[in-house]
């Protein structure tokens, strides 16, 4: 009996996923693929809370979380513990009898699910040669091993005091609510806790700490930039309810706004770092470093708080006793914050007219090691990228932005404040460099930290199940950002360079969920910032993009979007359907590639017989003679009828072309047959006796797109026409058009700007052209290329002067 | 003459290269059948991927090989691998070693059933940077030519960057005729094999 239920209950869920992956509406005779099918089906169904159009509905609702903690950071055992009052305000229409909490340090136990499902990287051991592993992998595995990380959960308590039975389930806690929490009401509970801060070098973690054995203190010193540092509560939504998914490592956070009081005791020669602003500013900091502070306000460039020689001093030694610093943050999701005896810190005023925040201190915390790359750049670019997002969305909100340097980090973004990476190298003469690369790294990585201060900050997206709502936004604006601080540094998102991914057979599409997806960096941050450009450049304008970006992060800014909702916006605000966009990019793997197949050059027989059949005599003669006949006159061979010339008849004198009456008599019935304005049209179209040209297009990447066809005619006149992607929508794989000109054709071009991402570029040409692959380019530039040049060694080759000896000069060209 | 010269001197900044690696090698520890876990690292910049391009081009009748990195994946690599003060984009003594340690990182091999791994021997052709990227490039002349007609079983090994960062990962498309075959190399891939057809 018992086998008999357990064969249905498989069967039964057999069927259900066999519907669930059936799609509501299916082609099922014939091949044709609807490219601009709406998007219906497919988009979740609109209601009060996200309605049709993209915006949020009239009973849009969202949660709030605020929070005060109060915490002490252990240097000596890199230790954080401390207590946290949560008062959690239920502003959804629903009764919660449980409240989520994220514990995120969790996924650093030895036997988190994270942990436990992530698989061995290296090689096996067969063939002979030995499996490999590299120490610094072999250190996080014993690293995991001996350091106990992880929260520990020391109490739940209400406000009365009270425990609260709380369940831990991984990177996620469940906290038993004595009484129901209904609609509108609030309720606040407390909880104590301790963690052990992760090694950032071993684990390369989001948030850490960082060693410096070397520096001058005795027993070195720490520099911690610490996140995820607190139990914080789960997002409870419209369309998923509790967004309680465990937190592999790969999809980040999934968030609620608050307000946050902290304060941080740390040694009393720390310099703090936070999301917020500085609440006591009296006790922590000196008075000339108040006066800095207001110096930087209004300064034209950068004023150090603590400049470098300061910073130097005060981590030559430590100290035994400790300072609190209070931090006060309004309106954040989410809160950060670094301590170091180590930091050098500058700050520049950013002016917003007319903001709410007209004043932001944009701030830059960062070791020696950081040195004049982060002096020299890092708070200048972080005011170049408050400029450009506020204006492509809206004024920051915030009083504060920071850059932080923390070296096991490459980018890490929270509210106001950022965790970035670059670093200098220090040569043996003492002194710190870094090379273009780094320096472009540096840029290019605090813009892209930065701009998450909107994107997922503010305009916060649920990263836990879509990377690319913040990443591929994110990536296209840091793009445009980039390009405005130095349009000389490559960016690397033009469209072309996405295409070896696109093509790639064992992709995922981009509407995947974050720990699913493969290759994260192409699918959720490159792919989605290409087709974000490329509507902007190529599908939409500027102008209509623009508008409609900015509307889709005004209406969210401080809200929850979805997929659904970014979509709806950029469609109905612009007035451009979209669907096929969408579709094609985000909820397939199609890549683009559309190849000019044939093309037909014609004329219009004007149905004069006079006029047509002389012109076929024309085009008869324009055919090249039997190569059989040539060679039999080559051999001096003579045709009987060459031979035989008085043997002539009526068809020697008269050809196949040759006109009668009989002709012309159907062609003047035919002229009389035709309606007025039908003889005007013929009239027309033979006195102008244009060139006609069919053109075949086959789209063969599956992707349907615009069709940019440059045109260049034999008096060298050039010309392009832009067919829209809606030319394809009843022919998915091969549309025709006829072009009508008065002068001829000589070569047709699709693309010519590589603005598509076009991946086969060989087809894009009439006539057909070779193109060389990269090795054949390479072979015959043979790497003349100037940025190859040793600039910092040839810039020492002295200057010759007429007479010197040239005996040198074969050595010098070779190498 | 000069290009004599140029030769030589590229030869044995090749051997010098190899006893580098060698040398380098010795911070890597043979294990056998351990298992072990390894935390990825995980940035809110994207980086560590890297894809490479076997092309089979019937033009040339060579199969290409064009590996793509991130310049500043490749600097920071270069400086682990070989110390420190390697500067990709300004020294093309940086490029050059980084570009061997590609290429002694990479292997294909063709697989034909019932014989042993018949491993290609691609000729090293040098390196670019284009953008933001390190492109570095080899070809192993005549393959394509040679292979006419034929579907074909490749294997590959590219563990590029992926002895440095757990988490690097690398995608190799072959193109052939049009059509694309894709492997991608990261968590737990070791050498891949790719059906190219016709």
């Amino acid at each position: 009996m018992k086998r008999i239920v357990l064969l249905i209950a498989v069967i039964s869920t057999l069927l259900s996923s066999t519907v669930l992956f059936a799609q509501g509406i299916q082609q099922t005779k014939g091949s044709y693929q609807d490219k601009f099918r709406q998007l219906d089906e497919v988009l979740p169904t609109p209601n009060v809370y996200r309605n049709a159009s993209g915006q949020p509905g009239h009973q849009y609702w969202q949660q709030e979380v605020d929070y005060e903690i109060d915490v002490a950071l252990d240097e000596e055992a890199q230790r954080i513990s401390g207590t946290e009052t949560i008062r959690y305000q239920n502003n959804s229409p629903d009764t919660l009898g449980y409240l989520w909490l994220q514990l995120d340090q969790n996924r650093f136990r030895s036997d988190s699910i994270g942990n436990m499902s992530s698989t061995f990287t290296g090689s096996s051991p067969d063939s002979g040669s030995p499996a490999r592993i590299s120490l610094a992998a072999l250190r996080a595995l014993q690293y995991s091993e001996d350091a106990e990380l992880g929260y520990e959960i020391n109490s739940v308590r209400d406000s009365s005091g009270n425990d609260l039975t709380h369940t831990i389930v991984g990177t996620l806690m469940r906290i038993d609510l004595a009484r129901s929490l209904n609609s509108g009401q609030n309720v606040e509970f407390e909880i104590d806790y301790a963690y052990n801060v992760v090694n950032g070098d071993v684990l390369r973690p989001r948030g850490g700490y960082e060693y410096f054995p070397d520096d001058e203190n005795e027993g070195g010193n720490y520099l911690f930039a610490i996140s995820q540092w607190f139990p914080r509560l789960v997002a409870y939504t419209d369309y998923e309810g509790w967004t309680n998914r465990e937190f592999l490592g790969s999809g980040e956070f999934t968030l609620e706004f608050g307000d946050y009081e902290v304060a941080l005791t740390v040694p009393s020669d720390h310099i703090v770092a936070a999301t917020g602003e500085l609440q006591n500013a009296n006790q922590v900091l000196t008075r000339e470093q108040r006066d800095r502070l207001q110096e930087a306000e209004t300064a034209d460039r950068p004023v150090f708080i603590v400049t470098p020689e300061e910073a130097l001093e005060n981590e030559s030694e430590g100290v035994d006793d400790t300072k609190t610093w209070r931090f006060a943050a309004e309106n954040v999701r989410d809160f950060a914050w670094g301590s170091s005896r180590k930091f050098i810190w500058d700050a520049k005023g950013h002016h917003q007219e007319g903001a709410d925040q007209e004043l932001v201190m944009a701030m830059s915390f960062y070791p020696k090691e950081g040195g004049t790359l982060w002096s020299d750049l890092s708070t200048e670019v972080v005011i170049h990228t408050l400029e450009v997002y506020s204006r492509v969305s809206f004024d920051f909100p915030y009083p504060t932005a920071i850059s932080l340097n923390a070296g096991f980090v490459g980018g890490m973004e929270y509210p106001m404040i950022t965790f970035n990476g670059p670093r200098t190298t220090l040569q043996d003469d003492g002194s710190r460099t870094y090379t273009l690369a780094e320096k472009r790294f540096l840029i290019g990585v605090v813009i892209h930290e930065v701009g998450h201060f909107y994107f997922p900050m503010i305009v916060n997206s649920d990263e836990r199940q879509w990377t690319w709502m913040d990443e591929g936004i994110n990536s296209y604006l840091d793009g445009v950002a980039g390009r405005e601080w130095d349009a000389e540094i490559p960016w690397g998102v033009e469209p072309r360079y996405i295409v070896d991914y696109m093509v790639s057979s064992n992709q995922v599409p981009v509407m995947t969920q974050s720990d699913s997806v493969l290759r994260l960096g192409p699918n959720a941050y490159s792919k989605p910032a290409t087709a974000l450009n490329i509507l902007r450049e190529t599908i939409m304008g500027r102008e209509l993009f623009d508008f409609a970006f900015k509307e889709y992060s005004r209406r969210w800014e401080f809200k929850r979007p979805t997929p659904s909702d970014f979509f709806r916006t950029m469609e109905e605000a612009s007035g451009i359907d979209l669907d096929w966009f969408w579709r094609g990019w985000f909820y397939t793997t199609d890549h683009v590639d559309i190849s000019l197949e044939r093309v037909y050059q014609m004329e219009m027989n004007t149905e004069n017989p006079d006029i047509d059949f002389a012109r076929e005599r024309e085009d008869d003669k324009a055919f090249s003679p039997s190569l059989f006949s040539e060679r039999n006159r080559d051999a001096g061979m003579r045709t009987w009828v060459e031979r035989n010339t008085d043997v002539r008849d009526f068809y020697d004198e008269n050809d196949e072309f040759t006109v009668t009456n009989k002709e012309r008599n159907a062609y003047n019935s035919f002229l009389e047959g035709l309606e007025d304005w039908e003889r005007e049209v013929l009239d027309k179209a033979v006195s102008e006796e244009r060139n006609y040209y069919l053109v075949e297009f086959a789209n063969k990447g599956g992707l349907v797109m615009p069709i940019i066809l440059d045109v260049e005619y034999a008096d060298g006149a050039t010309e392009q026409i832009r067919y829209p992607a809606e030319i394809w929508r009843k022919s998915p794989k091969m549309v025709k058009k006829l072009l009508v000109t008065e002068r001829e054709i000589v070569s047709l071009t699709i693309d010519s700007g590589m603005e598509t991402a076009d991946a086969d570029i060989e087809n894009n040409f009439y006539p057909r052209r070779l193109v060389p692959s990269r090795i054949e380019s390479f072979k015959s530039s043979s790497s003349s290329r100037r940025v190859s040049r040793d600039i910092m060694q040839d810039i020492k080759t002295e200057l010759k002067v007429a007479g010197d000896d040239d005996e040198n000069e074969e050595d010098e060209s070779g190498n | 003459m000069t290009r004599m010269k140029k030769m030589r001197v590229a030869i044995s900044r090749t051997f010098f290269l190899r006893t580098t690696l060698a040398a380098k090698r010795a911070g890597l520890l043979s294990v056998a059948g351990l298992l072990i876990f390894c935390s990825a690292a995980v940035y809110g910049h994207q980086q560590k991927t890297a894809v490479t391009r076997l092309l089979f081009n019937s033009n040339t009748g060579s199969l290409e090989i064009m590996h793509r990195l991130f310049l500043h994946d490749a600097e920071h690599a270069a400086s682990v691998v070989f110390g420190e003060k390697q500067d990709i984009i300004e020294s093309p003594d940086s490029r050059a070693l980084f570009g061997s340690y590609v290429v002694n990182r990479f292997a294909i091999a063709l697989d034909v059933q019932g014989e042993p791994l018949q491993e290609l021997k691609p000729h090293y052709l040098g390196e670019e940077i284009d953008g933001q990227y390190l492109w570095v490039y080899q070809e192993v002349p005549n393959f394509a030519t040679s292979q006419v007609g034929k579907s074909l079983q490749l294997r590959v090994i590219n563990s590029v960057l992926r002895d440095v960062w757990p988490d690097q990962s690398n995608l190799v498309n072959v193109e052939r005729g049009g059509h694309v075959e894709s492997v991608t190399f990261s968590v737990g891939a070791d050498s891949l094999s790719v059906t190219v057809p016709r």
